[in-house]
């Protein structure tokens, strides 16, 4: 015990540890502070989004519309704002927030004519990727830890104070495991305090501490133990260093894109392929018999059952069975589209355990609820705000009604945003049970090839 | 400056690079990286191309197949542009994975360009991809911090650098010779795998033309550049440092600034300080603006009265309906042009504000030649964000230009009364042009890129310069 209080007093004077750990606080609060305006923006984004809308219809209904107006001419228009607001840990990792809108508007018009419409980004940033804290987890606490373990046993080495070492009671290699193990205590107390902070800061709730506690100190644990297998082989500080970088390269920079590989890379012309069906569906509608349209949307929506067939040039029911028809004429490819979406999220997170810092990025955006699969719900969520603006509005068009300026702009007013908040995720157990294996078995060798080290040492001196 | 001196070291430097067996390992390692990354992205690359070919000619023959129609029903009907894939696309992906790949075009609105690679795409897309200009740009600069990064520490601590110095070997002519020699190695051992590799690549992505093949040479020469300043910075932290460790600590520590650290802060960094408007903002300023400009579906809207009245007057008739065009068409024109420019301001302003939130990498490339060579590279691929933007741009002026001339189809072959129920022959449609996308000529690509050339090249000066007058210590 008093040779860890020693080694940790040792280690907190070290300069690689103190400056190791000073720069990782500096990249950790520019990383909150970015995730954080980040985050912000969007909520406020999000909170505007009802009087946005409102404020450019209002201007459009008033320069537009008849002071009694058919309610089908209204639905062209009118749109219910939907949001997939962020959870407040996603300020820690940004995750595919930049890439799904995270903003759409559930209509009487057809649903894939704006389900997959992007919201802006600069692609320059986002082939960037985040500066956010999972970032600054991922790659540099690594080179933190290989930083301040590198050069444990060689520094003595090469300090010439390795015989000294040897020379005393206690064993090389429960000296090097304490001096591992101080270090240990130092890094994962800083890192996971500052992360407890950050997820206060940022207001998330009290489940949200086990489950980033816990992926962070096991993504440590196994940095630590291939540090402490590769200070086993006693070589020098520079084939260490360049051991582990070599390592962390493979493993942060590489093995990602060749993970990518594995993943069958067909989903473009699915989604192009949909949208151009679908409008072609839709348009058709123009050119064929409109009882036939209107009746087979009615076996789909009983709704239009209510309206009239119609005889004439244009009804709004009519033109809205249309875009129904180009909805169920994409349904069955809309659902291998989205199927072929989650297959390749989950076989890529199933793929991740082969990389420890891939595997750990995919946790922080499933614990963030900035995962893909968090936006495939969102997806799910605006299709079902859809199909209930539908059936809450569509029977006034087939009813032909109409409505006036004043009532309409009330009926604006109770348009509010309708809010999608992926839950809690609940199935991290496993996949952190899976991380904690990796990093479990890494260590145990690790130590285990610590013991070996005196032998090792003493076969190169012979 | 001894000539022959240089020659020999460069010779001895190339004799034992050749001996070493972990470098040569390493070296087949990276080479065999380098070949898997050219034929999955050609591979993905050529594919992408076809899948956008079959999708674009489903969209042409689909708008030659209409049956008669209104035009304005048409107009609605609308198109779908799609962005075909650059032929040098396979070398780098640059920007082109996170960019819109098609983009609805009809009447009277502007369409996000949609279906990007990334969203459809695994997470594992944003660690990046292993592509050639990956392997270029981030893996050989590796190769030569390993190889070059010890090699005067090596000497001196194997005693025999004291040895050299003292045969009256000259500072500038060992530093000046191990820098040439390992480029030379490194050329040696990489140049022929990779353009043996890179060329039919080339000639299998149809990109051998005259234009591209400059380009190819371009990358080529700025790529050895790029080579050169690793190598001449291996050699001088070399030189500084005490250990061979660390020596290799540092180089490694830059190669992660720059490689890793710089290019993902910087863009953060200018997304903090220039944040862009989002798509419902943009489209709130957009409506807002729009809606006092005149709207094509309303023949009676006031901002038209000019131009009635002119028309009225030129044809010299008192009401609309005695026109001998369709007045509707003309409101259609008139609204469709007043919503144009209205657009076309916004979205030249949102591109000015990506552009300043990237600025801060473009400064950050004066301190890290990664950021230089990525977005030079990109651009002579023609994968850059510029290229993407063209493409919208492009994209919008076909949609400007096909519904005008179906509005004027609107105008002269659709009588004013009872207008909606008329249509006009399937026969016109033939007469569209189908969407083309120019990508942005060599020349304009050279005069964008010129300050990162410039940049490269000065870079390189300043660390030759160094490298020429630098004394590093015997012992």
């Amino acid at each position: 015990m008093s040779l860890l209080r020693l080694e940790l007093w040792r280690a907190c004077r070290n300069t690689a540890v103190r400056l190791g750990l000073s720069l990782l606080l500096v990249c950790f609060i520019l990383a909150l502070i970015y995730g954080k305006t980040q985050v912000e923006r969007q909520s406020k984004i999000i909170s505007e989004l009802h009087t946005t809308i409102r404020e450019s219809d209002e201007a459009y209904f008033k320069t537009r519309f008849k002071d009694d107006e058919q309610m089908g001419r209204v639905h062209y228009y009118l749109r219910r704002p939907t949001a997939h607001v962020p959870l407040p840990q996603a300020a820690l990792s940004l995750g595919q927030r930049d890439l799904h809108s995270y903003h759409q508007s559930a209509w009487l018009r057809s649903l894939y004519s704006n389900l997959f419409d992007a919201g802006f980004e600069n692609p320059g940033r986002t082939e960037a990727g985040h500066f956010d804290l999972a970032f600054v987890i991922v790659f540099f606490l690594p080179l933190v830890v290989i930083a301040t373990t590198f050069d444990l046993l060689s520094g003595e080495k090469q300090g010439k104070t390795l015989p000294l070492l040897r020379s005393s009671h206690v064993p090389l290699h429960t000296i090097l495991r304490t001096r591992l193990l101080a270090r240990l205590i130092l890094l994962s107390t800083v890192v996971l305090s500052f992360v407890a902070t950050a997820l206060l800061l940022v207001g998330a709730g009290a489940a949200a501490y086990l489950p980033w506690g816990l992926t962070i100190f096991g993504y440590i644990l196994f940095w630590f133990g291939l540090c402490s297998i590769v200070i086993s082989l006693a070589g020098s500080s520079a084939r260490n260093a360049g051991l582990l970088l070599a390592l962390w390269t493979l493993l942060a920079v590489i093995a990602p894109t060749l993970l990518n590989l594995l993943l069958p890379r067909k989903a473009l012309e699915n989604g192009a392929a949909l949208t151009i069906r679908c409008r072609q569906v839709v348009n058709n509608g123009w050119d064929i018999d409109k009882a036939k349209t209107q009746t087979a949307a009615a076996l789909r929506v009983p709704l239009y059952e209510q309206a009239h067939i119609p005889t004439e040039r244009f009804t709004w029911a009519w033109y809205y069975a249309m875009h129904d028809a180009g909805d169920e004429a994409v349904e069955k490819m809309a659902r291998t589209y989205f199927q072929g979406l989650k297959n390749k999220d989950e076989q890529a997170f199933h793929y991740s355990l082969l990389s420890p810092p891939v595997r750990v990025q995919l946790l922080f955006d499933k614990l963030a609820g900035t995962d893909q699969s968090s936006h495939l719900g969102y997806y799910r969520f605006v299709r079902r705000a859809r199909e209930k603006f539908q059936a809450q509005y569509l029977p006034d068009v087939l009813q032909e009604k109409t409505i006036k300026q004043h009532d309409l702009l009330q009926l604006h007013d109770s348009l509010t945003v309708l809010e999608y908040r992926p839950d809690e995720p609940e199935d991290w157990g496993w996949a952190v049970a899976q991380l904690w294996l990796v990093a479990l078995f890494t260590v145990l060798f690790g130590l285990h090839q610590l013991s070996l080290t005196e032998k090792r040492i003493r076969k190169r001196e012979s | 400056m001894n000539r022959t001196q240089v020659q020999t070291i460069a010779t001895h430097e190339i004799r034992q690079g050749f001996q070493n067996k972990s470098f040569l390992a390493l070296t087949l390692l990276v080479l065999l990286l380098f070949t898997v990354a050219t034929v999955v992205s050609t591979n993905a690359h050529r594919r992408s191309q076809q899948e956008i070919r079959v999708l674009q000619d489903t969209v042409a023959r689909q708008w030659q197949e209409q049956p008669s129609r209104h035009p304005h029903r048409v107009a609605h009907y609308g198109y779908l542009a799609f962005r075909p894939r650059s032929p040098l696309g396979f070398f780098d992906f640059g920007v082109s994975d996170f960019t819109g790949n098609s983009i609805f075009l009809e009447a009277h609105v502007q369409n996000s360009a949609n279906f990007s690679e990334a969203r459809q795409d695994s997470s594992l897309l944003r660690f990046g991809t292993l592509t050639p200009a990956f392997v270029f740009q981030t893996l050989i600069p590796l190769l030569v911090i390993f190889l070059v990064g010890t090699t005067i520490t090596k000497e001196r601590e194997s005693g025999t650098l004291p040895q050299t110095l003292s045969l009256g070997v000259g500072w500038k002519e060992l530093l000046l010779g191990k820098t040439l020699g390992n480029l030379m190695l490194l050329a040696m051992l990489t140049g022929p795998v990779l353009s043996f590799v890179t060329l039919p690549a080339a000639y299998a992505s149809g990109s051998l033309g005259e234009q591209n093949l400059i380009r190819l040479i371009l990358l080529a020469g700025f790529y050895l550049l790029y080579l050169f300043l690793w190598v001449s910075l291996s050699v001088i932290i070399s030189t500084l440092s005490s250990s061979s460790g660390r020596s290799t600590v540092v180089l490694l520590t830059v190669w992660i600034a720059t490689t890793s650290f710089l290019p993902k802060a910087l863009p953060s960094l200018g997304a903090y300080l220039h944040p862009a408007p989002s798509r419902p903002e943009f489209e709130h300023r957009l409506h807002l603006e729009a809606v006092g400009a005149g709207h094509g579906h309303d023949p009676k809207d006031a901002h038209f009265e000019k131009k009635k009245n002119d028309t009225l007057k030129l044809y010299g008739v008192d009401s609309v309906d005695e026109l001998p065009v369709n007045w509707r068409g003309m409101a259609m024109q008139e609204g469709e042009r007043a919503s144009t420019d209205v657009y076309r301001r916004h979205f030249e302003e949102l591109q000015e504000t990506y552009k300043l939130q990237l600025a801060t990498s473009r400064i950050g490339a004066v301190f890290s030649p990664y950021l230089a060579i990525k977005n030079l590279s990109a651009t002579l691929c023609g994968t850059d964000l510029e290229s993407a933007v063209r493409f919208e741009r492009e994209a919008e002026k076909y949609r400007y230009d096909l519904i005008q001339k179906l509005n004027d189809l609107h105008i002269h072959e659709i009588d004013y009364e009872g207008d909606k129920e008329q249509r006009v022959s399937s026969a016109h449609w033939k007469d569209f042009d189908s969407f083309h996308f120019t990508p942005p000529s060599l020349a304009s690509d050279l005069s964008r890129t010129r300050s990162l050339m410039v940049l490269l090249l000065a870079q390189a000066g300043l660390l030759l310069t160094v490298l020429l007058n630098m004394k590093g210590q015997a012992r």
